[in-house]
């Protein structure tokens, strides 16, 4: 790879799109620059499920041509990127992390999101490891295998979408998609020391994504800058006709907004239930940022034990509820992990999903008062750093742990009521990075990118890409 | 309240039977550590006591 591909892709998508745009580089370069870079690293990351080479590479020797022609193109014209590899791809099957899906038909048109993506002129490159149906935050998948931290590969990336985030925090590609129903977006993002966007439940189209949970899954964004993640939910965000719980909430340009800095904004730290049983560095480095926005005031959200309850039964209904029939007849075929989880939801007296439903719009009336206090709120991601690959439990606190079920403690109940969250990275000097979640009301991601792009620019954090061994 | 000193593996089993799925081949222990998280988890929600009534709606309004 020449120097100047290498520092290009060192920056941001963004950059990447204007030296393609301006001709200073080719997108055929970049592209094969980037399967190079995917076949020297991804065997001991373990990112992709698939690469889809000459795709890329002719769709980017049409971007070239374009050029040549003086076509115009999008804002990530040339960009690489990946999708959690549950989003339908034109022409494959989506397996969302199963060895059942095997037997699908191939998808007929891509996922909306992707078609919008492409339609930026950004370049899959493929999809990208998961667990099995999204149901889990480790990305330990008994099919496909494990996906390996960046940071240090004998730690996991987190999940589900953690092939997303480990793609893009080595630097395989600029961007990706994920999903995240209780966490599967920032989980990841804040274990491999990037951004991860969870947006307003129904902001982003689901049309030719496999659901977890219908009534908790979002579509996300993993990136390596606020200005690509911005730039990337501009042109995903609004209204899909084929998508019922798409909301017709009117598109709100991030982009213009990323340089009014913070003025104006309130801020506070989540308190109460967002500042226990967690690992003492974790709260610090929340604090630090606190202190950088110039707030030390804590805000309780009333009953957030309970609204992660609530999003654990609701999961586990809904999502037994979408594997039924392979439940019926091929229980063996599952990942483990995954099918005793979905198997003991088929389970659940109905009365117990209701109240759990019922809680949730309690629970988000309470944050929706909240609101008029506060416009960001700070909070851990994760109450501890990466684990290690097949670690099961971990000390907090001088207590034991189990890490699968509470590697979700601080982000189950923000999704659960459907608010826009981002974990900004936090990268720690011999230490594996962690994430802050900044959390706002519904519809308000402007707010979450403004602060973003503020600390970007004053240092405070980032996402540079991760030293791999080669 | 859910009690928590329930063996759920013969609810499992009858459950499981009620609505066609093979148990046979499993490990139902497995499936009974996780049904015993989802019942703590759902002894949370439903001792709070509510008055709000379920909204009508499929959806979820955030």
């Amino acid at each position: 790879m020449s120097t100047s591909i290498d520092s290009l892709i060192a920056d941001d998508g963004v950059a990447l799109a204007q030296a393609i745009r301006q001709q200073m580089i080719s997108a055929s370069a970049v592209v094969q620059s980037t399967l190079t870079r995917i076949q020297q690293y991804d065997s001991q990351l373990n990112c992709f499920t698939d690469v889809l080479g000459a795709r890329a590479m002719a769709t980017a020797h049409h971007i070239d041509r374009t050029l040549s022609q003086q076509g115009r193109l999008g804002a990530l014209c040339g960009v690489p990127f990946g999708v959690k590899a549950l989003f339908d791809i034109a022409g494959r099957v989506t397996l969302a992390g199963s060895i059942i899906n095997r037997n699908h038909d191939p998808a007929e048109t891509d996922a909306t999101v992707i078609e919008r993506l492409k339609q930026a002129g950004a370049v899959l490159v493929g999809p990208l490891n998961m667990d099995e149906y999204a149901y889990g935050f480790v990305t330990e998948n008994a099919h496909y295998g494990s996906t390996h931290n960046p940071h240090a590969p004998d730690h996991i990336a987190g999940g589900s979408s953690g092939g997303s985030a480990a793609a893009v925090a080595a630097g395989l590609i600029a961007i990706s998609l994920g999903t995240d129903t209780n966490g599967s977006v920032r989980i990841p993002a804040a274990l491999c020391g990037i951004y991860g966007l969870k947006p307003t439940y129904g902001r982003l189209p689901r049309t030719g994504v496999t659901l977890l949970a219908h009534s908790l899954d979002h579509v996300g964004v993993l990136a390596r800058s606020a200005r690509d993640l911005a730039t990337v939910f501009d042109f995903l965000q609004g209204s899909d006709h084929c998508d019922p719980v798409c909301s017709r909430h009117p598109p709100d340009p991030l982009q213009p907004q990323l340089g009014i800095g913070i003025q104006g904004l309130r801020f506070a730290i989540a308190g109460g239930y967002f500042r226990e049983e967690a690992q003492a560095g974790v709260l610090s480095v929340v604090d630090e940022l606190a202190r950088v926005l110039g707030t030390n005031a804590q805000i309780i959200l009333p009953q957030s034990e309970r609204a992660r309850a609530a999003a654990a039964v609701i999961t586990a209904v809904e999502g037994a509820k979408q594997h039924w029939h392979d439940l019926q007849i091929r229980p063996q075929d599952f990942d483990p992990a995954t099918r005793d989880r979905f198997l003991a939801g088929a389970c659940v007296p109905t009365a117990w999903y209701l109240q759990a439903q019922q809680f949730r719009r309690w629970y988000r009336d309470r944050l929706r008062e909240l609101w008029q206090h506060v416009d960001v709120l700070l909070a851990p991601t994760t109450p501890f750093p990466a684990p290690r690959l097949g670690q099961t439990t971990i000390t907090v606190g001088g207590q034991e742990q189990v890490i699968r079920a509470n590697l979700g403690r601080f982000t189950q109940p923000l999704s659960c009521v459907g608010l826009p969250v981002l974990s900004v990275p936090i990268q720690r000097p011999g230490q594996l990075p962690l994430g802050v979640q900044l959390i706002a009301a519904p519809y308000k991601e402007s707010a979450l990118l403004r602060v973003a792009a503020h600390l970007e620019a004053q240092g405070h954090i980032a996402a540079p890409i991760a030293k791999l061994e080669a | 309240m859910i009690k928590s000193t329930v063996d759920w593996l013969p609810y499992l089993k009858q459950s499981l039977k009620l609505i066609d799925i093979d148990a046979e081949a499993i490990d139902l222990d497995a499936v009974a550590e996780q049904f015993g998280q989802i019942a703590a988890f759902a002894n949370q929600v439903n001792t709070f006591a509510l008055t709000e009534t379920l909204e009508p709606s499929a959806g979820f309004e955030p």
